[in-house]
């Protein structure tokens, strides 16, 4: 990883590309701990290339939840469960 | 219907209101419409059953995808056709841009892919990886929340996310190909 470090005097903190990209997925969904979130925007900020890439990142994400949004649970099966549920504690 | 009048017991206001992200997730788990519906039914009696084990205040989204996933696999996964075992550390992890602004800088790969493909590409996924993806991604439950409900450690959950992703979006990018919505990348 020390060969491919990007610009700077090479902090040892510091992302190099393949890094930040393989941390970019992570980073749009707030699961990185706080410290590696900051050299990820820190490698971002620096990094058009790599920007571009957590552009395209999040639309990706934004495709994967747009089906979640139409479906829901149809209310015959609401009501088939009420039944069952009612029936199961015993109720009228 | 549940009488209007009375109040709801513990179990209908925990429960009840995760019934649109359990009947997706049983959708995207086992396919078929009428299975998902009987695989959502039978996860939500189980649930009523075992309501005494639940700890209020800790997670109800998570325990009940835990109890429809253990469900499914089960009483619902085997009487479909046997999955092709993948040895999941086969699949190449270190794909870091299988499709990107590069390729395709008008970004015509997601103004013409359709939720459909994104459905039947997930579909296609392995078992592990789907699941992964479907709760995180696709229901967006937090990852720590993920590796409740499939009962696996978090590096895990992230390992079988990265793949998961890298592989969907390889299968969206042969398939915008193949369409002609993009062109070809000149692989090096």
């Amino acid at each position: 990883m020390s060969t491919e470090m990007t610009g700077g005097a090479g902090a040892a903190d510091e992302l190099d590309c393949d890094a930040a990209l393989a941390q970019l997925d992570d980073y749009l969904r707030r699961e990185l701990t706080p410290d590696l979130a900051e050299r990820v925007r820190t490698h971002l900020e620096q990094c058009a290339p790599c920007f571009r890439q957590l552009r395209f990142a999040e639309r990706f994400l934004a495709l994967l939840r747009t089906p979640a949004s139409g479906t829901r649970c149809p209310d015959t099966l609401r009501d088939r469960i009420a039944d069952a549920l009612r029936a199961e504690a015993g109720g009228p | 219907m549940t009488d209007p009048t009375r109040e709801p017991t513990s179990f209908e206001r925990e429960a009840l209101p995760h019934l649109d992200t359990l009947y997706r997730v049983a959708l995207r788990l086992g396919g078929e419409e009428s299975r998902a519906q009987d695989l959502v039914q039978d996860t939500m009696l189980k649930a009523f059953r075992a309501w005494s084990q639940f700890r209020p205040g800790t997670n109800a989204r998570a325990w009940l995808l835990t109890i429809l996933r253990n469900t499914f696999i089960n009483e619902y996964r085997r009487q479909k056709r046997e999955p092709i075992p993948v040895d999941i550390d086969l699949v190449e992890p270190h794909i870091v841009r299988p499709v990107g602004p590069d390729t395709d800088p008008e970004g015509t790969f997601f103004s013409r892919i359709v939720d459909a493909r994104v459905l039947d590409a997930v579909a296609a996924l392995p078992d592990e990886f789907r699941e992964a993806l479907v709760l995180s991604d696709m229901e967006g439950l937090s990852y720590a929340e993920v590796a409740e409900a499939l009962e696996v450690p978090l590096g895990t959950v992230k390992s079988r996310l990265f793949r998961a992703r890298r592989l969907l979006q390889k299968q969206l990018y042969d398939h915008a190909v193949e369409m002609g919505y993009i062109q070809p990348r000149e692989d090096r």
